[in-house]
């Protein structure tokens, strides 16, 4: 299938003169990618999704599939394939003629249709389900038949919904799976929307991250989760510990109220800059015990609750009025108790500075 | 390429909504206002039909019986088809697919079938005087054009209505709360007290509503099956155009009836929404 | 519970046991309302059939009836696209229109459709009680509609468009397919509505267009005539149809899918 590059330029959606559900989003995604809306409800990204799709009309700025402007095309001349939150499955239609439809309205021949989507439904793991009803099948069978829907008639691209939203823990892991399978045998250009920051972390190529009507970031999920470029980036993808801190002498040291100085890895900041750090809680260490020689990327804290998650221990230290987020693999925290006085740790590389906004 | 987009007038709903609003405006409206320019106009200009309605102790008597008639049929609807939409909407097995059913087919029924329906089983070679009389009761009561007659078929008629006004709340009530609701110690009947009447009061409301004003406009069956002596509203008007030709009468009746239906009416969407009132017949 | 479950069993006997009492009465040998009929036959049925004064209001209701439904479904599908789709000024106070002739009395009616269609000549015309009919058939028509339109997945069409279906297209093979047992349904009560209706009829549809409850009424009133058994029975058997004709559709329409299907040979 030819892969196709999309291309946002400044893109708005409007309701009324003050409510801007999308407020200039701008994003190049390469063909073939599978790139990632990931926000919370709200942010815009399903608006955009829409627009891109045709549902909604932009009030402004412009859509790109390979250099051709389709602002103004109607969805039905769009060729792009949506695959919904509920499916959309016609329900009077068998699971067969569901995915002959696109090819139907582009009057190909019947035996054509017989053999696309056979293949199509072959490819999702649904051979021999094409006589029955949607409402006969399982949601992650529905879920199936909508891709094969949507990759049936090779669309420019495929735009996907929340399209696990509805499913199990279990079955939803299994879709991930099987939605990559299908990305890299196909080679479509995906986008993906979701407010689920696992499924965007295991799935993409690239994310998004869509706050308020705007794209906060855009990144691979390394870089998302790393180095974030936004308070609100860094607190919706993983779990973190925001500190805000100052500059205090040079660009290395910063100082934060009641934890003392920290040392950084020297940047673009210099002397009375406020910024925001983040230190994500599985990188900090912790052992029993008060610290010896204080150094700077130290501090010590008393532990108030430890919630077992299993595989590892998130662990709340406090230290005086702060209190820092800290994971421990289970099996390193066996002899940690609520009330020990304990010493948090890490490496300088650990903490990723953020211009405060 | 840059889009921007003044805001436009919606003609869509417009031309879709135009033609039933004009038919209703042609056809429903206008005749409405004929009749309340007739009650105004005939046979002469002023208020002298309303007077005279007002003076007439034969009409204030019609428009009383109207309204007890309405509200024991009103009541006794109630009081029957509550038991039939609890066990319709909470029994899984085929008994509330039997009750579903069979109010469905009595809806379905014209009430003039139900009507002669009556008039065989209460006329006087009919099984109920027939059983009345084998208990001793000699000549047989006469039962057929009487007010109990009238008020028996009405009620037997609006059942179905207020069994799917009923079902339609209460077949949205959630089960689990009155097991929530035994678990925290209620009784069955203080469930039901406390949890499943406050829960389907809003069917109450619809159905009683529904079925009121109905009962209030009611032509045939009070024509039919009821006492020539104790007429309801909607016979009177009936006569005074069909025997005596006094329009001017009859309309002036139309609108004392109209304006209690639409202001109970009113009263209900005041309070309660409009939007729900059928709810139980779709 | 067993009590209550006892008394709704007593309460559906109630409903149900009048209704089944038309049929017998329509084979009976008796010229009177006696039941239990004191034997049976069809001889009834032969006056019925035989009889213009009985077949030509029974072909009056059909032809009113579906003028009515189709009528009636040509004015109510429109404006409850527009109701429940859109929004626009106004629309309360539309929408109130729409359901007043549900609120007002059909005897009310009837005399104002006495004065009014007296001076438009449309008494005693077919016109007249289709008019007058498919004022009454709106509501209902119209809640039937809109309950489906409500419960419609707005996604479907959007779906539709995706895979390259356009607008009329949308409509003929996703929205209308799907709300076509509603659309069924709604023009089934426009008919039963028109075809029960007794109050107007029995006012302007005259001699010339009489429907079948006019002819009833009537022959209720003036003496009691036992052909009317055979007239309640036909209803009566429409009704038991009536309700039977929906599920009927939802099979038939599976089938017609299934053959339809690229899978088929």
């Amino acid at each position: 299938m030819p892969a196709r590059s999309l291309s946002l330029r400044n893109l708005v959606k409007h309701y009324g003169a003050l409510q801007r559900a999308v407020d200039d989003v701008s994003l190049d995604v390469a063909p073939g990618e599978f790139i990632t809306f990931l926000g919370p409800s709200g942010s815009g990204k399903t608006t955009t999704l829409m627009m891109i799709a045709g549902f909604q009309e932009p009030s402004g700025g412009s859509i790109n599939v390979d250099g051709r402007a389709i602002g103004h095309v109607p969805p039905y001349e769009r060729n792009i394939g949506v695959v919904f939150q509920n499916y959309a499955l016609f329900p009077h239609m068998s699971v067969a003629n569901n995915v002959a439809f696109p090819l139907k309205m582009r009057g190909e021949a019947k035996k054509e249709r017989q053999v696309k989507s056979l293949e199509a439904l072959a490819r999702v793991g649904l051979g021999g389900f094409g006589d029955r009803y949607p409402g006969e099948l399982s949601g992650g069978q529905q879920q199936r038949v909508a891709l094969a829907r949507a990759l049936v008639f090779q669309p420019d691209l495929i735009l996907l919904d929340e399209p696990l939203g509805a499913l199990d823990k279990n079955l939803r892991e299994h879709m991930q799976i099987e939605l990559k399978r299908i990305h890299r045998e196909v080679g479509v250009t995906m986008i993906y929307v979701t407010h689920d920051q696992t499924e965007a972390m295991t799935m993409s190529d690239r994310i998004a991250v869509f706050n308020s009507g705007k794209i906060e970031q855009v990144g691979t999920p390394l870089e998302v989760y790393f180095r974030p470029r936004t308070r609100f980036a860094a607190s919706f993808v993983g779990d973190s510990n925001l500190i805000d801190a100052e500059f205090a002498k040079d660009d290395r040291t910063v100082r934060v109220p009641g934890f003392g100085e920290f040392t950084v890895n020297p940047g673009h900041s210099k002397r009375g800059d406020r910024v925001n750090l983040l230190i994500r809680p599985e990188m900090i260490r912790l052992r029993p015990g008060k610290s010896q020689n204080p150094s700077t990327n130290a501090c010590d804290v008393t532990v108030e609750s430890i919630v077992n998650y299993g595989d590892n221990l998130l662990v709340i230290g406090r230290a005086g009025e702060r209190s820092l987020r800290i994971r421990v693999p289970s099996l390193d925290g066996k002899s940690l108790r609520e009330g020990m006085p304990c010493v948090a740790e890490w490496d300088q590389d650990s903490i990723h500075v953020m211009a405060e906004r | 390429m840059t889009m921007s987009r003044k805001p436009r007038i919606k003609t869509g709903p417009i031309l879709l909504g135009l033609p039933a609003g004009l038919f209703l405006l042609a056809f429903f409206l206008v005749p409405l206002g004929y009749v309340t320019v007739l009650s105004f106009s005939d046979p002469s200009w002023g208020i002298a039909n309303y007077r005279e309605l007002f003076n007439s102790r034969l009409f204030l008597m019609t428009l009383g019986n109207t309204f007890w008639m309405a509200a024991v049929v009103t009541g006794l609807s109630l009081l029957l088809a509550y038991p039939l939409a609890y066990v319709a909407a909470t029994s899984k097995g085929t008994l509330g697919k039997t009750i579903l059913m069979i109010v469905a087919l009595s809806f379905w029924t014209s009430y003039l079938v139900r009507t002669y329906a009556w008039m065989v089983i209460l006329g006087v070679q009919g099984p109920i005087p027939a059983l009345v009389a084998l208990f001793g009761h000699s000549p047989p009561p006469r039962l057929l054009f009487t007010s109990f007659a009238a008020t028996l078929g009405m009620t037997h008629g609006l059942i179905p209505f207020m069994t799917m006004a009923l079902f339609a709340v209460m077949k949205r009530i959630d089960p689990k709360l009155m097991d929530a609701a035994g678990s925290l110690g209620a009784r069955p009947w203080r469930v039901f007290w406390h949890i499943y009447l406050p829960l389907s009061a809003p069917g109450i409301i619809n159905g009683i509503t529904l079925v009121f004003i109905t009962c209030l406009g009611f032509y045939v069956m009070p024509v039919l099956l009821g006492s020539p002596r104790e007429q309801t509203i909607a016979g009177l008007i009936g006569d005074r155009m069909e025997q005596i030709l006094d329009f001017g009468g009859a309309a002036a009746m139309s609108l004392v009836l109209l304006a209690a239906s639409l202001g109970l009416f009113s009263v209900y969407s005041r309070y309660f929404g409009m939007d729900r009132l059928w709810g139980g017949r779709i | 519970m067993t009590l209550v479950r006892l008394g709704a069993i007593a309460i559906t006997i109630f409903l149900a046991a009048p209704l089944l009492v038309v049929v017998p009465m329509s084979f009976s040998t008796a010229p009177s309302l006696q039941f239990p009929p004191p034997g049976l036959w069809v001889g009834f049925y032969a006056k019925f059939f035989a009889d213009p004064n009985w077949t030509g209001p029974l072909v009056n209701s059909i032809i009113i009836g579906i003028a009515t439904a189709v009528l009636t479904m040509a004015v109510a599908v429109p404006a409850s696209f527009a109701l429940v789709r859109h929004r626009f000024p106004g629309r309360s106070a539309f929408n109130l229109l729409l359901m007043t002739p549900l609120i007002v009395p059909h005897i009310v009616m009837a005399l104002g459709y006495y004065v009014y269609f007296g001076e438009l000549r449309l008494l005693q015309s077919y016109l007249g009680v289709v008019l007058a009919h498919t004022c009454f058939s709106i509501p209902v028509a119209m809640l039937i509609i809109t309950a489906a339109l409500k419960g419609f997945d707005l996604s479907l069409e959007r779906a539709a468009m995706s895979l390259g279906a356009r607008p009329l297209t949308v409509f003929r093979l996703v929205t209308m397919p799907i709300l076509a047992p509603a659309f069924v349904i709604a023009g089934l009560f426009a008919f039963v509505h028109s075809f029960d209706e007794t109050v107007v009829s029995l006012f302007i549809s005259g001699r010339d267009v009489a429907t079948l409850p006019r002819q009833m009424f009537n022959s209720f009133r003036m003496e009691a005539d036992p052909v009317i058994s055979v007239a309640s029975s036909l209803l009566f058997a429409a009704a038991l149809a009536g309700v039977l004709v929906p599920a009927a559709v939802r099979s038939v329409r599976r089938t017609l899918d299934r053959r339809n299907s690229p899978l088929a040979s």
